[in-house]
Parts: C-alpha cells; sequence; structure tokens
C-alpha cells in the first residue's frame, strides 16, 4: 500500500472510531435519560383495601367488579377448597396480583452491557405470583398460538415520567381471591408513577370473556430499602393433604344455587344481595344514591371492626356503630 | 473485554430468541410456532400439526384437513431437508387426517424400503401413517363398498394396543391409546426427550371438547384421557416461578401446559357434575339445555353455530351419562 493510501485508510478508519464513540455515548446518554429509576424494594402500604389484600374478602362478595353473568355463574361454583387439589396447590395468580395482592416486591433493570440501555425491568415475584419481566427493547407479543405463563408477557414504554407496560399471555386466574374468574384472554395495561419515595401502579384490567367493561385498581407502595424482599418466590412442592382430590376424580365446586354463602354479606352487613353480587354499576360513587334510601346499617360492627390486623398497626380508627 | 463481547452476544441471542420461536412459513395463513428447539407446531390448516425434526427425518402427529397440504410440505421442508417418515393420526377427523395422502407421498417410509443398499436403508416408499384400528376401519371400507377416504389415505400401520412405541430422533414416542374420549380411537402421542405431549381432539382450547357419542366418545372417557394427560405433564416445580415442564400441544389453539390442561380437566368436570345432577334431579335434556349448564364457561369455549355447539356438547354429556346409568341399573 503507496504511503498516500494509507494516510487515507487510517483517517477512514480514526473516523468510523470516532463516529461510533459519538453515536455510542449519544445512544447511552439517551438511554439512561429517558427512564426514571424504578428500582428497589417497595413495601405495601395496606390502607388501600386492607380486607381484600389481608385477611381476605368474604366468600360471596362481587362489590364494584365489572364482572359479567357468566363470570358471577363461576365465581358462585368456586370453593377454596378447590386450591387443595395437588395440581394446583403451587399455581401463582396472574400478574395483576401485584396491585391485588398484599406483598411488596423488588423492582431491577436488566442491563444492555455495552449500551448500557434497559433491556427489561423485573418486577419481583411474591410467595404466589412470578417474576413480571417488562421487554424494553421493542420485540413484539408472542403469536396467538404461544403458551400463556404465570408471567404472562408484557412490553414497556416510557410516556414522560410514567412506565406504561402492555400484558398479555397470562393464564386464567381471578380478579379477586374468592373465584371471581379472570380468562387467558385477559389484559393488562399498567402506569408505574413514581413521586419521591412513593410508586404508585395504575392497572387496567380488559377480559372479553368476564369484565363488562376495565377492571381499573390503582396501589401505592413505598420506597424500604430494609424490606428484604426476595427478588424470586419461595420453591414449592405439592403434597396430596385430601386424598379425595388427588387423582383428578374429583374437582370441588358448588352446584348451581347450592353456595352457602350466598347471603353472607347482606346478613352480616345488611348490603342487598343484588349489591353483593356486583357488576359495573357497583363500582361508581352514584351507586351509593341507589342504596341509601333503603340501607339501614346494622346495630354493631361484627368483623374488621379495627381492621383486619385488630388495629393494632396504624391509624384506623375503629368502626362504632354505623361508620 | 472478551467477557464484554460475550455478554453483547448473549444479548443479541436473547433479543433474537421471539424470531427464532416463530420461524416463517411464508403464508400468512398457515403458522409455524416453535415449540422446543427440534420441535414445531404448525396451526391454521385445519387441525393442528405436531412437528418433531431431526437426523432420522420427520415425525408428524396430524397432517391437517388437506385443503393446505403443499403449504404445509413447504414450510416443513423450510424446517429440515430431512424426509416425512412418519404421521401418527390421533383420530379419524378429517382435520387432522384430510392430508394423509398428500404429506404421506412427500415422505419416505423406514420400513416400506425395496431395498437396502450399502449405503444404508434405501428408503423408497411414502411415509408409515400410523393410528389405532379404529381410525383405518373409519377412513376405510369393505371390499365393493365407497370408503370415505382413497386407500393412500388410509393409515399403513396401525394397532389395538393400549401404546406402540418406536425411538425415532434420538427420543422414545409413545402413541398411547385413550379408549372412548373423544372418539373410540384417540391417542395421545408424548415425545419423551422433548416433552411434548400432543393430545389431538381431546384437548381444545377453541371448544368445550367435541366428544363423537356416534363414533365411542363419551363423557367420562374425555375426562379420563385428560387426568392421563395430567398424570404425564409434569408442571415446573419446585421451581415454579421458571419457565419449563411438559408442553402439551392440543387438536385446535394454543399450546398448553399442565396448569392449562387442569383448568380444562376442571372446567369439564364441572359441567359434567352440572349435568348429572340435573339429570338425577329427573330434569330432561330440553330443561336441562335451558338451564344452561355450561354457565360460566359457555363466553370462553361455547359456540352457538359451527360443527360443534354448546347445545351438542351438552347433549353429549346426557346422552352418555343415561346410556352409563340405564346400564348401571
Amino acid at each position: 500500500m503507496q504511503p498516500k493510501e494509507l494516510s487515507k485508510a487510517v483517517s477512514a478508519l480514526v473516523l468510523t472510531l470516532v463516529l461510533t464513540l459519538l453515536i455510542g455515548s449519544a445512544l447511552t446518554q439517551a438511554a439512561l435519560a429517558q427512564t426514571m429509576d424504578l428500582a428497589g424494594q417497595w413495601a405495601p402500604r395496606a390502607h388501600q383495601d386492607y380486607q381484600d389484600r389481608g385477611g381476605g374478602p368474604d366468600p360471596v362478595d362481587y362489590t364494584a367488579i365489572p364482572l359479567n353473568a357468566e363470570a358471577r355463574a363461576r365465581a358462585l361454583s368456586y370453593t377454596a377448597s378447590i386450591i387443595s387439589m395437588p395440581e394446583r396447590q403451587c399455581l401463582y395468580y396472574p400478574p395483576f396480583y401485584v396491585v391485588l395482592g398484599p406483598q411488596g416486591f423488588k423492582i431491577w433493570a436488566d442491563f444492555d452491557p455495552v449500551t448500557g440501555t434497559v433491556l427489561a425491568w423485573k418486577v419481583g415475584a411474591a410467595i404466589d405470583r412470578a417474576v413480571i419481566t417488562v421487554w424494553m427493547d421493542g420485540r413484539p407479543h408472542p403469536s396467538k398460538y404461544a403458551p400463556h405463563t404465570l408471567d404472562g408477557f408484557t412490553t414497556g414504554v416510557w410516556e414522560g415520567d410514567v412506565l406504561t407496560t402492555y400484558t398479555t399471555h397470562m393464564k386464567a386466574g381471578y380478579f379477586r381471591r374468592n373465584g371471581v374468574p379472570s380468562s387467558d384472554e385477559a389484559t393488562m395495561t399498567a402506569h408505574f408513577m413514581r413521586h419521591g419515595n412513593s410508586l404508585t401502579i395504575s392497572v387496567h384490567l380488559e377480559d372479553p370473556i368476564y369484565l363488562t367493561e376495565p377492571y381499573v385498581i390503582s396501589r401505592t407502595n413505598q420506597l424500604d430499602p430494609a424490606a428484604n424482599l426476595p427478588p424470586t418466590p419461595a420453591p414449592c412442592m405439592p403434597e396430596p393433604e385430601v386424598p379425595r382430590l388427588a387423582g383428578g376424580g374429583v374437582v370441588p365446586h358448588f352446584l348451581p344455587g347450592k353456595n352457602p354463602f350466598v347471603d353472607e354479606m347482606t346478613k352480616r352487613y345488611h348490603i342487598p344481595e343484588e349489591t353483593v353480587m356486583g357488576g359495573a354499576e357497583t363500582m361508581y360513587p352514584e351507586y351509593r344514591k341507589k342504596l341509601k334510601d333503603n340501607y339501614v346499617a346494622p346495630d354493631k360492627c361484627v368483623r374488621y371492626c379495627c381492621g383486619w390486623g385488630g388495629g393494632s398497626g396504624g391509624n384506623l380508627g375503629c368502626i362504632v356503630r354505623g361508620q | 473485554m472478551n467477557k464484554s463481547i460475550g455478554a453483547f452476544l448473549a444479548v443479541l441471542i436473547l433479543s433474537a430468541w421471539p424470531a427464532l420461536a416463530q420461524p416463517d412459513s411464508g403464508d400468512p395463513e398457515l403458522e409455524v410456532v416453535q415449540v422446543v428447539p427440534n420441535f414445531y407446531m404448525l396451526a391454521g390448516a385445519g387441525g393442528n400439526i405436531a412437528v418433531q425434526t431431526g437426523p432420522d427425518g420427520v415425525v408428524l402427529v396430524n397432517v391437517g384437513s388437506g385443503k393446505m397440504s403443499g403449504k404445509v410440505i413447504a414450510a416443513i421442508q423450510k424446517l429440515t431437508p430431512q424426509p416425512i417418515r412418519y404421521i401418527i393420526n390421533t383420530s379419524a377427523d378429517r382435520d387432522n387426517v384430510g392430508g394423509n395422502a398428500a404429506l404421506s407421498k412427500a415422505g419416505q417410509s423406514f420400513t416400506q424400503a425395496t431395498n437396502a443398499g450399502p449405503g444404508g436403508i434405501a428408503a423408497v416408499g411414502p411415509a408409515t401413517i400410523l393410528a389405532t384400528d379404529m381410525v383405518l376401519t373409519r377412513m376405510s371400507a369393505p371390499a365393493g363398498k365407497q370408503a370415505p377416504y382413497p386407500s393412500d389415505a388410509w393409515p399403513t400401520e396401525s394397532f389395538s394396543l393400549k401404546e406402540k412405541k418406536m425411538y425415532v430422533n434420538q427420543e422414545g414416542i409413545q402413541a398411547i391409546y385413550q379408549p372412548a374420549a373423544h372418539s373410540d380411537g384417540d391417542v395421545m402421542v408424548f415425545f419423551r426427550r422433548s416433552d411434548v405431549l400432543v393430545a389431538g381432539d381431546i384437548l381444545d382450547t377453541t371448544h368445550f371438547p367435541k366428544i363423537e357419542v356416534d363414533q365411542g366418545g363419551t363423557i367420562q372417557g374425555e375426562i379420563d384421557a385428560l387426568n392421563r394427560m395430567v398424570e404425564i405433564a409434569i408442571p415446573s416445580i419446585p421451581l415454579v416461578w421458571q419457565r419449563g415442564g411438559t408442553l402439551i400441544i392440543p387438536g385446535h389453539g394454543r399450546i398448553c401446559d399442565q396448569a392449562d390442561l387442569v383448568e380444562y380437566r376442571d372446567m369439564v368436570t364441572v359441567i359434567r357434575d352440572v349435568v348429572r345432577d340435573m339429570i338425577r334431579r329427573g330434569m330432561t335434556l330440553q330443561q336441562i339445555q335451558a338451564a344452561n349448564p355450561t354457565a360460566g364457561f359457555r363466553g370462553r369455549y361455547g359456540a352457538d353455530s359451527g360443527d360443534w355447539t354448546t347445545g351438542m356438547f351438552v347433549e353429549a354429556i346426557y346422552r352418555t351419562l343415561t346410556v352409563t346409568k340405564s346400564s348401571r341399573n
């Protein structure tokens, strides 16, 4: 190679290297600048729906869920005995249990080691919920023929400081722990909003099989570096604890019209059965106007009067008559 | 530096995973989904087609309705240059066997070789079609009668044992006979190393199970078959959060695992219990239909039109339960 040609080649190489470094640096800065840092341990604040999330809902309480008649029929056939089936003992709730359940969670990011770009955010597991992987690299959702998994398939984009995620390919599960079903066609749109040491997650659930309109839930968690939350759930090994439920011969359920808990809310809290059966109408504040003229509060509070933990852990005032 | 490059390559490979998982069939109607590295599901050509590939050739479970056989053959040839060796039919449904003749002819049998030269097998016959005796009976006809299918579509190797085994592409393959489920000729096919179970029409994630009572299907046989599959399939335990475990290819619909199978089995069992209770209370079929015993599941699996409606499913349960009741009395 002639000296002139060699010089040209070296110049071209240097230019290429400089451009590569500049572009790489710009990309890295852009990648780092576009995200609010969500990493940390986020402890639950049990002031929101504490009964549902803690002690658990009443066996037949479908209030404030926009469920349809199919969902109601299925929920009324549900008995918690089904969880004793060995095949179901280790199953998790769907990813939206992140706002339905009582637990906190750890969030971390998986980075591209070269560019520093966040490839995926990970929302750590709870004991009965899988790790949610939020893919940030623009990959498409899988085929409609692909398996549905315990963690579903989630992609995310930043909208300003809000991380908006979309989850498909979830397994069938429950919108409430008393058997209100979710189907494997349900989808979840979630918004992760950080304000200082608070993280609010607003979830919009849609299910063409069991919901008449989106079911919207928001929860706020608090940054707690000392929470020691595990990233993954504990291992689980099922045991046939009830012999008649091993082997698939028996599936626990209530026959139509035989659910013994159907009037429990009415007897205990004087809430009309029509209301207990839920539906979109019961989600909205206006529904209270429909009830107020006919509602008579019980003489005394009989359960959860000071919060499900007995009122020892917070500032919840105990319910005295009629509150 | 090497570590960084390795990590970068790992990231690239990870990012490319979905593309690997969905090879392009070249046809928008025919979708190819990778199940595990040597195993694919072809969807859109009738019933689902399971494709096991390897150095010995291709083993297919079911072949679709036959309307898209050319495209199915082209899609398989994109996956592997090896010939189709075996076709296993899980039942005699047209959605599963319609492509038998075309795909068999496109393949080469192990066992119908005319000679074996120094190079080994010189396989020249069409691919072997394996099914139960009942499937052969339903597809063929006695001499002089018109058969529903031409003879080149019939199973060339039929069996009446509880199980037929083979070892192809370095894995054991079990065709397990399941009497009186969807029909009287069902098999499920278990690929042991791939850990993939092909359910045939015992499992249909798009509908209530099609129980062909006139062809020997029963509701109890269907539940027994689903229970058998639940037993065979292993979920990802104790590390539940890891993706893994046995994968199941249904006759129609999406790929499942044991949890999906349990959901389906429980749905069928609950509806059986509801119909049985109504029969015990003296309700007629018409009254049972009107009472909607599939409530809670109808929106997900039911249909009011097509070749398998909710009404037909309820009637099939009713018919087989009342036959059982009569025979007990």
